[in-house]
């Protein structure tokens, strides 16, 4: 164990580490790219690596863009990967506010929290943990995942209808294209493009970058924010901020590490979760969505968090939690090193490797990102003009690299011109993209669900787990409804 | 904006119905326990029908009051136009490839979101061509990328 971490601190493969870490968070910091991308790219220059030098460059760019995203999604609204896409709710509006940095050191620490500690408790727990993972079945997850919905919907506390008409609408999205199981043509019409489903990173893009973009130059927004950069010190979060937001912090790293374990679940789910939870616990969820420090807290924890919850199931089981770890396992096999229960016998060396990579790119991006908090806003001192073309451009070249094909711009203008329509209604934007992410997996656990049971639809309620999640996505839906009621009751009563 | 709601109520428990009527016409075969391909979609369906309906109700409520969302005639052309522009760079980009068409169109877009005060035409250049050479080099040489290629020719 001790020779896999020292072989770590060897120059070259510090240097790579470093280099590769810098390069995911860049990555992560890219509209439409990300650290997976990067792990995708790289993956071929390991080839001619030792396994655990290869692993380490592949584990860093990983850590780096999972803690990248968030650049964008404080400074510009624009999340860098939908890992990201609850952090935009509160640390864009900070960065309007003039609260930039400070947005940028919670989110910093948090990543950090998120990432170094999961890795931790996956390092330690890994063969326990895994074995619970397999005795969830489709029942479960279909059940987790609408309350994760359920939840997400509910925070249009004002009107939960329009987050469940806006979650209707991103599990029909989530419909068109191949049906999973049966590879069934759904509302495709013949034509081959639509055969595929909708791009997520065309909706993310369309819906946040483009939407903004075209709604701001509507608007004749042109009034830069202030940056709090001179009067900051340290993280530029006080110590009542951290200490307030203590359980907020737990909450969100125990929601962040259980949803990374679960094979097929990932960031782009923990970060909404948490956030929704963060603000149906909050003392003050009126302040949520308009710059509350709170909600960059619960983002970044959870989406960090997964990182480490991932790598339990890809270790220990050889189950990918998310595609960015099913393309670490393909690098795995390639080099040689069969992940699954035997890994830790086997190739305890390379375990070891892994884990103290994810470590000690955990400390170099916090490293990174705290010299660096105080250039990133520089940003923001670019005029709209000279900042928002070539976000144009990265938007549109962003989806082509993506599919490789003109025909993707479409459905990139045709989302923005959806979020726009979504604005003027009022619909929320979150449980769309959150449905549209997990339409595919909901639908596949509910069908082997009613398939692998003799209860049919039944065993949903019957089996514990399954019934205790959905009773919660009940009444998150109508708890809005009923607290207005049991209210005027109790009025009455007295 | 209880007559958007309303509105919006309206459309989407439409829309709800056209799905349902769509995926009833979907066709397939199974010979197993699966319930099939129509489910989840009549399950979307439901779910936009129930929503549009809540929706409706609370629009009809006359104690709540929202914020209105003003419509500016003037904005709506302003977005429009600049929605325009970017419809044009898709359809342009794909008939002349990426080199060809992102110079020109990060000017006009520059060219555009300045406005008549702000614009300076070298300023208005050089963007355009360092951005270019920008995406250029981290697509193309640093990614080893494919950018937008013509296809009018």
């Amino acid at each position: 164990m001790i020779d896999s971490f020292l072989h770590l601190f060897e120059p070259l493969t510090f240097l790579i580490i470093l280099g590769a870490a810098i390069l995911g968070v860049i990555l992560g910091a890219i509209p439409g790219l990300s650290g997976g991308l990067g792990v995708a790219l790289l993956l071929p220059v390991t080839f001619g690596m030792d396994p655990g030098t290869g692993l380490a460059m592949l584990v860093s760019i990983w850590i780096g863009g999972v803690s990248g995203a968030m650049i964008g999604s404080i400074l510009l609204g624009i999340p860098g990967s939908p890992s990201a896409i609850a952090t935009c709710f509160d640390g864009y509006p900070m960065t309007r506010n003039g609260e930039a940095v400070k947005a940028l050191g919670a989110a910093i620490t948090a990543s950090f929290i998120g990432t170094f500690f999961s890795i931790l408790i996956a390092a330690v727990a890994s063969p326990v943990l895994a074995d619970l993972a397999l005795k969830l079945g489709p029942w479960e997850y279909f059940s987790l995942g609408f309350c994760a919905i359920a939840l997400v919907a509910s925070l249009s506390r004002e009107n939960v209808g329009k987050g469940m008409a806006s979650a209707a609408l991103g599990l029909l999205f989530a419909c068109v294209g191949f049906a999973p199981i049966d590879g069934t043509a759904r509302f495709a019409f013949g034509n081959m493009y639509l055969s595929s489903g909708f791009d997520l990173i065309a909706m993310m893009l369309g819906l946040f970058a483009l939407k903004q973009i075209v709604m701001d130059f509507a608007k004749g927004t042109q009034d830069l924010p202030t940056v709090d950069a001179g009067r900051i010190s340290g993280f530029g979060v006080s110590l009542r901020e951290y200490r307030d937001n203590l359980w907020n912090i737990i909450r969100s790293f125990g929601i962040g590490i259980w949803i990374g374990f679960l094979p097929g679940m990932g960031a782009a789910l923990s970060n909404m979760v948490a956030y929704a939870q963060a603000k149906s616990a909050s003392k003050h969820p009126e302040k949520f969505g308009k710059g509350c420090i709170d909600g960059v807290f619960a983002s970044e924890t959870s989406n960090n968090a997964s990182v480490g919850g991932s790598l339990i199931p890809m270790i220990a089981l050889g189950i990918p939690g998310d595609g960015t770890t099913a393309i670490l396992l393909g690098g795995l096999m390639i080099h040689g090193v069969q992940p699954g229960p035997l890994l830790f016998t086997n190739n305890p060396e390379i375990v070891y490797a892994v884990f103290g990579t994810a470590l000690l790119s955990a400390v170099l991006v916090l490293l990174m990102q705290f010299f660096g908090m105080r250039l990133f806003p520089a940003i923001l001192k670019v005029p709209y003009h000279y900042l928002y073309p070539p976000i144009v451009v990265l938007s549109f070249v962003g989806v082509f690299v993506n599919v490789g094909g003109s025909y993707i711009f479409l459905f990139l203008l045709g989302f923005a011109a959806l979020g726009i329509v979504m604005d003027m209604v009022r619909l929320p934007v979150s449980p769309f993209l959150l449905s549209f992410i997990l339409g595919p997996m909901l639908e596949s656990n509910l069908r082997k669900g009613f398939t692998y049971s003799a209860d049919g639809a039944w065993a949903f309620f019957t089996r514990p787990i399954s019934a205790a999640l959905l009773a919660a996505a009940v009444l998150s839906i109508v708890w809005p409804y009923l607290k207005p009621a049991l209210r005027r009751y109790r009025l009455r009563a007295s | 904006m209880q007559r958007t709601d309303r509105i919006t109520s309206l459309v989407l428990i439409g829309l709800g119905l056209i799905v349902a009527g769509m995926t009833s016409q979907i066709t397939y075969t199974s010979f197993t326990d699966d319930p099939g391909p129509r489910l989840f979609p009549y399950f979307g369906a439901a779910v936009l029908i129930l929503s549009g309906i809540a929706i409706f109700l609370r629009a009809g409520r006359s104690e709540i009051a929202e914020e209105t969302i003003p419509v500016d005639r003037p904005q709506l052309l302003r977005g429009g136009l600049f929605f325009a522009l970017l419809a044009l760079y898709a359809l342009a980009m794909k008939l002349f490839g990426f080199y060809a068409v992102t110079p020109l169109l990060l000017f006009a877009f520059y060219w555009l979101i300045a406005g008549p005060k702000r614009r300076v035409l070298w300023r208005g250049v050089v963007l355009s061509l360092a951005a270019t050479g920008a995406v250029y080099l981290l697509f193309t040489l640093g990614l080893g990328s494919y950018l937008p290629e013509a296809s009018i020719f």
